[in-house]
């Protein structure tokens, strides 16, 4: 939701030859959770500096966040359980990878599965708030 | 106690087909990019992978360097693999991936076929498979040629056995690569 790079070509590029597409960080490092909307927590990625830092966390990204949160409650989901269900919105995206610390973890994103339908107007409303937000680590390396 | 993974595994999961391939992959899979380092207890690892298993996921993705430290998630993986999922091999979807900087000097990162062939043969080792199923280009390599980056998997390389092996079963991919770059090595492979 917050790093919309494969929706500008590569999804088109995957479909003409055939290929699948395996996305991945789709909850943005933990951002797409309710993980940072009260500071940020110990031993958590941004804590330790590890693939993501504090600055990354402006209040204007975690305005999204609560945002996206009311969303997905109205939907009965978690921001989590819906940032992964909004993955696989798309067809052409094969499979959603995701991470577990735990075995709830991984029961409640998958628990997202159980709705997967977005309306048009949930979309529209979605798009408001997913939007880059400057948590692309990898952008070097899809560069052209 | 041996562990044995639930029967009905399969029913109540949904599989969508890679692209116009012949290989279904859940639509949620586990990645193990932070988790199953050496700082991470092995009894949760463990407890995390067999229920996943029972809950329908088959692929899990791997890389050369997850851990920490580098390489230890493929080892703890193929500890648990050795122990719980021994006959289940081919159930499985497994990746791993080489790219980034794994051991000093100049063939230990980057998109070399020396870096990646051998990087090959290590996570196979790692793991205690005979071969993966996806083999990643982990990261875009500005100065090596596409063609011997992507072109390293196909069955004409005449490299230990293993890999070769290894290569015929295994599919491409390439994260992270921009779209135009995607299309050109599809083209070319």
């Amino acid at each position: 939701m917050f790093n919309r790079w494969i929706e500008n070509g590569l999804l088109d590029a995957l479909a003409d030859v055939g290929a699948g597409c395996i996305v991945f960080s789709a909850l943005a490092q933990g951002l797409l959770t309710d993980r940072y909307l009260h500071g940020v927590p110990e031993g958590s990625r941004a804590s330790r500096g590890v693939f993501m830092t504090t600055d990354m966390i402006s209040e204007e990204t975690l305005g999204k966040v609560r945002a996206l949160t009311e969303i997905a409650r109205r939907r009965g989901q978690t921001l989590a359980q819906m940032a992964v269900a909004w993955t696989l919105r798309d067809p052409r995206v094969t499979s959603a990878l995701v991470g577990a610390s735990s075995i709830g973890q991984l029961e409640d994103t998958l628990a997202g599965l159980d709705n997967l339908d977005f309306s048009p107007e949930e979309l529209a409303e979605i798009d408001t708030y997913a939007t880059e937000s400057g948590i692309n680590i990898w952008g070097a390396s899809s560069a052209s | 106690m041996t562990w044995t993974p639930r029967e009905n595994r399969y029913d109540d999961t949904a599989y969508r087909r890679v692209g116009r391939s012949g290989l279904r992959l859940p639509t949620i899979s586990l990645g193990l990019w932070n988790n199953f380092g050496d700082d991470r207890p092995l009894e949760t690892q463990r407890a995390i992978l067999r229920r996943a298993f029972d809950l329908g996921i088959t692929h899990f993705d791997l890389a050369n360097n997850y851990g920490p430290p580098p390489g230890s998630a493929e080892a703890n993986f193929g500890r648990i693999l050795d122990t719980d999922f021994r006959g289940y091999r081919d159930e499985l979807v497994l990746s791993t991936k080489a790219g980034y900087d794994m051991w000093p000097g100049p063939y230990g990162e980057w998109g070399s076929r020396k870096y990646l062939l051998a990087s090959l043969d290590q996570s196979l080792r790692r793991m205690g498979v005979d071969y993966v199923d996806i083999f990643y280009s982990h990261r875009f390599d500005p100065d090596t040629p596409l063609e011997e980056t992507m072109g390293h998997w196909t069955p004409r390389c005449g490299r230990a056995r293993r890999s070769t092996r290894a290569f015929r079963r295994t599919h491409r991919g390439a994260p992270g690569r921009p779209p135009g770059c995607c299309a050109t090595w599809v083209r070319r492979c």
